[in-house]
């Protein structure tokens, strides 16, 4: 991933902020828009989120959604949305000297979405009927409700979010470098959101998850986020490698090949407006008297660290370089709900989108591996009781 | 080494565009494809064991997938550790036609990882309460499949009968398999004419191929692989998942390299495309199967046909585009590549992924529209529908 940089430059006097990761061998051109979800949101306003990311993709005030579509569609590759509960990131895929129709559709579908009453009756249904994996499910976390959502509710969390100050823009691929600022500068100047959105009604927010649906159950370990270029994050980084990453990490050693416990586990830093959030994830068929799991994940876990050697610290120190620098199928580092980041020129421009999010955007990939490099094994052990010891216990219960 | 030992086949040294590329078969037969690609940071080696597609007998259903299992420990158990110490990753999957092995690493560590690979084709060494214990691990794999996964085995079911082709298995049968059996199923299987190595990477292909070569060419065995073409069983008109949401529809297709199966393909990722959440499942393989899309929900297989009848027209410029889009991303990728040379050059030794793209700018509206209406209900199998 860090070769595929050839060029990443920060511009900061356009309304809204432009990325350029200049790939001069891409075959095509990747735009994506990374909006931050409010702090706080009542259980309809994250639900109003959900819609408002399906919405995206169902017309603007001046094209269909099937224009968008046909239109959107020309490199192979529909354009697509990804909502995740703090944030949500709409992806344009055009054939090269396609940034002119980029920065069209992206300047309409960011500032004159439909938000059609009909519509939004029709993604309600959509997202009402889908299943989550247990997997995501215990990562995300939330129990959306679907029936008390109005045109209004979904208006008003544009109008609060979709704004200058709260959009980053990535753009990534074949093209001069200054092309797309220059592009995204020329649509994105004319727009005026709304000066007086308005509050959001936060009261209470949403209700947690307490099920999933399946018959399998989640059992899970959560610690407290921490963003990239935080202080002492690098130990606590490498932790959750030696943890949860690999097939010799102490979760597939311990929970799958000493006990027997499961087939699927694993640790994600999962992406939340406040910098990642290390989860340990069990994921296991229902069965009577399962609530018992979790605590012995954490204690079986808490135990291995005891046991860690050097090898443990060379492993996870290779597992995190692979991570960063290669792919790596068991990877923590996700940006949405479809699983570890890639090597993709879309998940390049992802990775770089959210770190600019989360206030991280001028920390590049080797000053992370150097930092961890430096962790020695007494820190890897230290960090790694702390985070588990901190970590909440939860635990999903399957229903048929 | 006699004359004859070294009179490896090369089939090709092919310079493209990024790469260079070497096909060899080795005297004992493994297939051997390698791919230089100086744009890589690191190598997939890749190890595909075809076992043709023959169905796994009654009450031995998921031998193969116990294999798989056990042999990617390693004999002494501790396969991946070594690997991951060295910054490589293994992984194993047991498929309809065969199990695969990929190690991903690191250039500089290639000469290891293919002797690791060289490792998981041993014998396993077990005993009776492992094999019970790994049992278990796969009553969990079964249970944690997805949405898709499931699915896109009841379309199967419906399609060819069923339980046949299901590489999961079936627990109870795994759970009777006893070391001596394994060790049958080890020798029926890992011969070296059913194997075939890939490497993509940023490695040497001479020196790629020569330590392929070296570690592989000592395989013993002289077993032909044989690839058992799948029936159809008579068509039942809707099928149903149990304990699964959403639904699918499936159309019988042949060998991947056949123009018609990619019109398929691009029909069935135009399909996908018109309803959120929904996606175009498929393995290339040089045997017969299934081309599915499969839906989030149970009553969206519903809108299949109207769909079909009211936008078939205009999915033909997305359902192209996306195809193209599906093998020009394979040929970008070390793993979908190495996967897709691996599965189809046991059986079709000049394989090329760039013919197949050929094909596939090739297929006209006709060929589309044609491809399109194996979808509607009367022609294809399905799982789920309201009615």
């Amino acid at each position: 991933m860090i070769a595929l940089l050839v060029a990443a430059v920060a511009m900061q006097d356009s309304p809204v902020r432009v990325l350029e990761l200049v790939e001069p061998s891409a075959p095509y051109i990747v735009v994506q828009a990374n909006i931050k979800a409010p702090a706080q949101m009542s259980a309809r306003e994250a639900t109003a989120w959900q819609v408002l990311g399906r919405l995206l993709l169902l017309g603007t005030v001046e094209y269909t959604p099937f224009t968008i579509r046909d239109y959107g569609s020309q490199a192979g590759i529909p354009p697509s949305v990804t909502v995740m509960p703090d944030f949500m990131r709409l992806e344009l895929v055009v054939p090269k000297g396609g940034l002119s129709l980029a920065g069209q559709f992206l300047y309409a579908m960011l500032t004159r979405p439909g938000l059609r009453e009909e519509d939004i009756e029709k993604v309600m249904s959509q997202l009402e009927s889908e299943e989550q994996s247990a997997w995501v499910s215990a990562l995300v976390g939330i129990d959306y409700t679907y029936d008390k959502l109005r045109q209004g509710d979904v208006q008003r969390l544009w109008e609060h979010t979709f704004r200058p100050a709260n959009i980053n823009i990535v753009v990534g691929g074949v093209f001069d470098p200054g092309a797309a600022k220059k592009e995204m500068d020329y649509r994105f100047s004319a727009w005026k959101p709304n000066p007086d959105p308005g509050p959001l009604r936060f009261d209470t927010g949403p209700s947690p998850r307490l099920s999933v649906p399946g018959g399998v159950s989640a059992f899970y370990l959560q610690a407290k986020s921490m963003t990239p270029a935080s202080q002492l994050s690098a130990a606590r980084l490498l932790s959750v490698f030696a943890l949860g990453v690999g097939r010799d990490s102490s979760m597939t050693r311990v929970l799958r090949n000493k006990l027997g416990l499961s087939y699927l586990q694993g640790a994600v830093l999962w992406p939340t407006r406040d910098g990642w959030r290390p989860t340990f994830l069990m994921v296991r068929k229902t069965e009577n008297g399962e609530a018992k799991y979790s605590t012995q994940m954490k204690e079986a876990l808490g135990e291995d660290v005891k046991t860690w050697t050097d090898e443990t610290l060379v492993r996870a120190k290779a597992m995190a370089r692979a991570a960063f620098e290669r792919t790596l199928p068991d990877s923590p580092i996700w940006l949405g709900p479809n699983g570890p980041m890639g090597r993709s020129l879309s998940d390049h421009c992802a990775w770089r989108g959210y770190l600019e999010m989360v206030g991280s955007g001028s920390l590049r990939e080797e000053t992370m591996l150097s930092a961890m490099d430096n962790v020695d094994l007494d820190q890897l052990k230290e960090a790694a009781t702390q985070t588990l010891d901190e970590s909440n216990v939860g635990w999903l219960p399957g229903r048929p | 080494m006699s004359v004859l030992g070294i009179l490896v086949a090369v089939l090709a040294t092919v310079p493209t565009q990024d790469a260079i590329q070497r096909k060899v078969t080795l005297p004992n037969g493994v297939g051997v494809f390698v791919e230089e690609s100086k744009k890589e940071t690191g190598f997939l080696l890749h190890l595909f064991v075809a076992t043709g597609g023959a169905p796994e007998a009654e009450g031995q259903r998921g031998e193969h997938h116990l294999l798989e299992h056990l042999v990617a420990r390693g004999p002494d158990g501790d396969l991946s550790k070594q690997l991951e110490l060295r910054g490589m990753y293994l992984s194993a999957d047991t498929l309809r036609d065969g199990i695969r092995f990929e190690i991903e690493g690191p250039s500089d560590q290639l000469d290891y990882a293919v002797h690791a690979m060289r490792e998981v084709m041993k014998p396993p060494v077990v005993t009776a309460d492992e094999i019970k214990r790994e049992a278990g691990v796969i009553a969990q794999e079964d249970a944690v499949r997805s949405r898709a996964s499931r699915i896109s085995a009841a379309l199967w079911d419906q399609g060819f009968g069923a339980g046949v082709s299901d590489p999961v298995g079936v627990v109870a049968d795994i759970e009777k398999v006893t070391p001596e059996r394994i060790q049958e199923v080890h020798k029926e299987l890992f011969q070296p004419k059913a194997m075939t190595v890939v490497v993509v990477g940023n490695v040497d292909v001479i020196k790629a191929s020569t330590v392929i070569a070296e570690v592989f060419g000592s395989i013993e065995g002289d077993g032909e692989p044989a690839m058992v073409p799948r029936k159809p069983v008579e068509q039942t008109k809707e099928g149903f998942a149990p304990g699964v949401a959403g639904s699918g529809v499936g159309v019988y297709v042949g060998s991947f390299g056949k123009q018609d199966t990619l019109a398929v393909i691009a029909a069935a990722f135009a399909l996908a495309g018109e309803t959120p959440g929904a996606q175009a499942v498929y393995t290339p393989t040089p045997n017969g199967g299934l081309v599915s899309v499969v839906y989030q929900r149970r009553k969206d297989v519903d809108d299949t046909d109207n769909t079909i009848k009211m936008q078939g027209a205009r999915l033909y410029g997305n359902g192209r585009a996306t195809l193209l889009q599906w093998l020009d991303t394979a040929d970008r990728s070390e793993r979908e590549k190495a996967r897709m040379y691996g599965q189809m050059m046991t059986f079709e030794k000049y394989f090329r992924l760039q013919d197949i793209r050929e094909r596939a700018t090739e297929i006209t509206r006709s060929d589309f529209a044609a491809a399109l209406n194996k979808f509607l209900t009367a022609n294809s199998v399905r799982v789920g529908g309201a009615r």
